[in-house]
């Protein structure tokens, strides 16, 4: 059965996003994308020096025809700023898709929920796929997906703190409510958290700091890639009951004749 | 966005008819067990199935204390208000069908204010305004008309004619909070048998009307299927379910419940194409809680009183009480305009002893439609 992740018309054979900061070398970062066997790798348009001679990004290093390369908004402390960027971004030749992030808090990095949606609803009516990183807030899940976006992109943490799904309960209620992929993003710092989610019924997570700060990135990302894998595989078969609780109590469905 | 419509025609439907026909108990126990129970359309198909009626003590018990979480311990009350039986469908199965030959009345202004002071001292604060489906009679300026008449009631509900977006915002700006709509039936060739004249032959006009009256800002919809119209009750419900679940995801702010009308005696000879038994209505029940966890599930005084005792505490969230289903039927009862008997004749203050010894509440007032933003 083909269980291929489509997000505003693309296929992706895996379910395991890639983010490229933080790693030691670009060729630390390529050889971990290219072992995890990820599709989608998302670069911050801040890094990118436009005007370099090729070779220099992150970009060159990256095959477009292999991996969609998604610019992200990393940076944007406002809605205007994310804007901006995710224009210059598709006027350098990037594809019209962005992750948006703004996070004006420096220390925790976490999403400003009304610029993000503020921002969100521009970037659509201009034609972009968007992708926004978001809080776990199932409301704000549902505003974004109202004005068009591709998915959601929950945090299971702050991001790059590795501690894993933290946000549980609140991504649970975004993926039952969600009519758009939903992409956990941020905090998952061991392959177990990936399943976790996966488990969980999110369609695919994205990571970074994990992978960037790994001993060996390439096999943490192999690491990541199976782990997104089984536990997708867990979520679409249905996991078998946890105990078997006994439930004694007076019976209520006596007054049935 | 896709409309329902739309949405439906990528829905695998065989996928849910043939988890409604379940026969595995394993599927049924391991669903019944799994940590992570899923909710929703499939969760719904597979409970309705014949496997799951295996286990109604086991899903009463989990939809028990889901009812009492999700919803507390309270039963809220309302009262129909008929205002007219002029209806310009012929449907095979109600009494209000237009070949009927009972005395056909709309109310005037003085008789449903009349009616109205009649249920507010009886208690109620939720009224529910029905009609027949009148194209030029019961149009949606007479029906605000009527919810003038019934400005003391902080809620206001309507079962009539599906309308315009337009006319559901005009009844909304008016007051009306709540809109209750039935498809009757999901299954298409069983609705063009029974719906032979009229407006509501229209069978995607009235599939649409739930999502326009959310596109209008109701703030609570009540959705269902007449049980016992179609031969196959379970994908009737299930159908349900799929649109019951859209209407959650895509108009995601108002509140929904679900009710589960069976077909009972009326003027009319029509024999039910299935017989859907109190256990069956029981199993539905517990479906619904276990599947949509925070939807309210109604029960009218078409059901008989053991019955309606019985499920309290099961899923149930609303209930009506005393009714009549005649157009001025509570000030003066005339017995031969009615849609269909009633069973459960209790008053309310012997329906509240039950609910007391169940240890439940009952609540009268639940929204003033003065905060309604």
């Amino acid at each position: 059965m083909n269980d291929d992740l489509v997000i505003a018309g693309r296929s992706f054979g895996s379910r395991f996003f890639v983010g490229t900061g933080k790693f030691s070398s670009n060729q630390a970062m390529l050889s971990a994308v290219e072992a995890s066997g990820s599709e989608l790798v998302t670069v911050a348009l801040r890094r990118l020096d436009l005007d370099s001679e090729n070779g220099e990004n992150i970009t060159d290093a990256l095959d477009p025809e292999k991996y969609l390369i998604l610019p992200n908004t990393s940076g944007a402390a406002t809605a205007e700023e994310a804007v901006t960027i995710a224009k210059l971004a598709y006027a350098a030749g990037m594809p019209k898709w962005v992750k948006l992030e703004i996070h004006p808090d420096p220390r925790y990095l976490l999403p400003d929920p009304i610029e993000t949606l503020k921002a969100a609803e521009i970037l659509v009516k201009e034609g972009f796929t968007v992708m926004p990183y978001i809080n776990a807030d199932p409301v704000l899940a549902k505003r974004l997906e109202e004005v068009g976006t591709a998915t959601v992109m929950p945090l299971g943490a702050p991001i790059g703190c590795n501690q894993g799904l933290q946000t549980k309960e609140m991504i649970g209620i975004i993926i039952e409510q969600a009519t758009i992929p939903v992409v956990v993003d941020a905090g998952l710092g061991a392959p177990s958290h990936a399943a976790a989610a996966m488990e969980m019924g999110a369609d695919a997570v994205l990571v970074n700091t994990a992978l960037a700060a790994a001993g060996d990135p390439a096999a943490m990302g192999k690491a990541f890639a199976a782990a997104t894998e089984a536990g997708r595989t867990a979520y679409l078969c249905g996991l078998a009951p946890k105990s078997q609780r006994a439930e004694a109590s007076s019976p209520l469905t006596s007054f049935l004749k | 966005m896709k409309t329902f419509s739309e949405y439906l025609e990528s829905q695998p439907l065989q996928k849910f008819a043939d988890l409604g026909k379940c026969e595995n108990p394993r599927i049924i126990e391991n669903l019944l067990k799994s940590p992570f129970p899923k909710t929703g359309p499939e969760t719904f198909a597979l409970l309705s199935s014949p496997a799951a009626s295996h286990y109604l003590e086991e899903m009463a018990q989990k939809a028990s204390a889901l009812t009492a979480q999700r919803h507390g311990k309270v039963i809220r009350f309302y009262a129909p208000l008929y205002i007219s039986n002029e209806c310009t469908n012929t449907c095979t199965y109600c009494g209000f069908t237009m070949e009927n030959k009972i005395r056909r009345k709309s109310l005037n202004n003085e008789e449903c204010k009349k009616e109205a002071d009649y249920l507010m001292e009886r208690g109620f604060r939720h009224v529910l305004l029905v009609s027949g489906e009148h194209q030029k009679i019961v149009t949606p300026e007479y029906i605000g008309a009527m919810v003038d008449q019934c400005k003391d009631f902080p809620s206001i509900s309507i079962e009539v004619a599906p309308f315009t977006q337009e006319a559901y915002e005009t009844l909304v700006a008016k007051g009306v909070d709540g809109l209750t709509l039935y498809q009757e039936t999901y299954d298409r060739e069983t609705y063009k048998s029974v719906h032979l004249r009229g407006k509501k032959k229209d069978y995607n006009w009235r599939l649409a009307a739930p999502e326009r009256g959310a596109f209008a800002k109701m703030r609570r919809i009540n959705m269902g299927v007449l049980l016992g119209l179609a031969p196959d009750w379970r994908f009737d419900s299930a159908m349900a379910a799929i649109h019951l679940d859209y209407m959650m995801k895509y108009h995601w702010r108002v509140q929904y419940s679900v009710s589960l009308p069976r077909l009972c005696e009326s003027e009319t000879d029509y024999t039910p194409a299935a017989n859907v038994s109190d256990k069956d209505i029981t199993q539905l029940i517990l479906a619904w809680r276990l599947a949509f966890p925070d939807a309210g599930v109604n029960v009218s005084t078409r059901e008989p009183s053991y019955l309606r005792d019985g499920l309290i505490g099961l899923g149930v969230t609303h209930m009506s009480a005393e009714s009549s289903t005649e157009p001025g039927g509570y000030c003066n009862p005339q017995t031969a305009l009615k849609q269909f008997d009633i069973t459960d004749e209790r008053k309310v203050d012997e329906i509240f002893d039950v609910l007391k010894d169940k240890n439940y509440e009952p609540v009268w007032k639940d929204w003033e439609a003065c905060m309604t933003g």
